[in-house]
């Protein structure tokens, strides 16, 4: 909760708390409605982040959470924090759009990047550059480019579960919440994600180096 | 060999920590607040007009029931006949004449059907076989009827022979009205 109360704008934090501010934007105040969009924008954009993969896509993601929370505000009672309604909204809004992109994606035909060989040759030319051991820093590069690769193929519920909670903005309780899925639930799907990962990896020649 | 392995699966936490982060640790694009509240500020808010969406679903619930409506008219066949056109009323034959033959009468070339021209290029003098009647009643008997007599040219009837319209009296008794009694339902 602390984490919602920064002000990441530089703007001075307003001393009243989010319950405080949902009060006044029920009666109409937009301003106190901003305030709370400031402190949350980036849970939010993350979250959406976390499920749609594309910065642009979460950032429109995020516009429609606020948007529809502000137009149910009437319909929050203060039972549970505003944080964690608004997440809930967002990640309901981001599903509804990652099955928008899968469906227009499963009609793209997938073709491999043009640039690939061009990546690698700019990879090769930073190794050499490199004042850390060419050999090292290039395994390093390219098994981050792997990781990176690999998380893309993990099971939906596994993978959201790794990434939400890397994001650095959300608790286990505020991903259960948002998932609707038991707090247990959620620690063994991160877990998970990671045991996959590393088998995963030891298959590709990483594990007995 | 398990200090290795350890080693090994250190590497890889973090490997998998470094790539979660460059995933996640994006920050949202500048001015998310004023995108928003222009948003909800701008005309047209579902908020601010809650009954247009209403009235957008009710005309095109209308829309959909009218074609709907004309399609169904259009695919289901017309039950209903065409009126037939009225019947001529039939002869009224005065009692006292003799019974006509309707069908000489009516085989009997008229002047209005001789009059009619018709084109001796399109008549065909070739018979044509017509196919064989087999007749329903049974065999003709060997008698002689009504049916099979064939008539003399003489005393066909034609249209100028009917004798017009008589009004012929049923019964010459006139009407005795006797008056009703009930003695049963003054007492």
């Amino acid at each position: 909760m602390a984490q919602s109360q920064d002000c990441v704008t530089g703007t001075e934090p307003s001393a009243a708390t989010d319950l405080d501010l949902v009060r006044l934007a029920q009666a109409g105040d937009v301003d106190a409605f901003g305030e709370l969009v400031e402190r949350n924008r980036r849970a939010v954009f993350r979250a959406a982040l976390a499920c749609v993969r594309s910065p642009a896509e979460a950032d429109d993601v995020a516009q429609e959470a606020f948007v529809t929370a502000y137009r149910k505000l009437g319909t929050f009672r203060g039972e549970a924090q505003f944080r964690t309604w608004l997440l809930s909204i967002t990640w309901r809004k981001a599903i509804d759009r990652r099955k928008s992109i899968s469906r227009w994606l499963r009609m793209a035909v997938t073709a491999p990047p043009a640039d690939a060989g061009e990546a690698d040759f700019n990879q090769m030319e930073r190794v050499a550059s490199s004042s850390r051991s060419q050999e090292e820093t290039f395994v390093d590069e390219e098994l981050q480019q792997n990781v990176t690769r690999l998380i893309g193929t993990l099971p939906k519920k596994l993978r959201d579960a790794l990434l939400l909670a890397g994001t650095g903005e959300h608790t286990y309780e505020e991903i259960s919440q948002m998932l609707g899925a038991p707090l247990g639930t959620i620690k063994w799907r991160v877990s998970e994600a990671r045991r996959v990962l590393k088998r995963k990896l030891s298959a590709l020649g990483y594990a007995y180096e | 060999m398990n200090n290795e392995r350890s080693l090994n699966d250190a590497r890889l936490d973090r490997a998998i920590d470094r790539a979660v982060r460059e995933i996640m640790q994006v920050d949202p694009a500048p001015g998310l607040r004023r995108r928003v509240l222009s948003r909800l500020n701008a005309p047209g808010s579902p908020r601010t007009f809650p009954a247009m969406r209403y009235a957008f679903a009710a005309k095109a619930f209308a829309a959909a029931a009218v074609v709907v409506t004309v399609v169904s008219f259009a695919l289901v066949p017309s039950q209903v006949e065409p009126p037939a056109p009225p019947k001529p009323p039939a002869p009224t034959i005065a009692s006292g004449v003799p019974p006509i033959d309707l069908e000489a009468v009516l085989s009997t070339p008229t002047a209005a059907s001789a009059s009619i021209p018709t084109n001796s290029a399109l008549v065909s003098t070739e018979r044509i076989a017509m196919p064989r009647v087999t007749n329903i009643f049974g065999a003709q008997p060997a008698g002689v009827s009504a049916a099979t007599v064939r008539e003399p040219a003489a005393a066909r009837v034609t249209t100028e022979t009917l004798a017009p319209l008589r009004i012929v009296p049923l019964s010459a008794r006139p009407i005795v009205i006797e008056s009703l009694v009930l003695p049963a339902l003054l007492k």
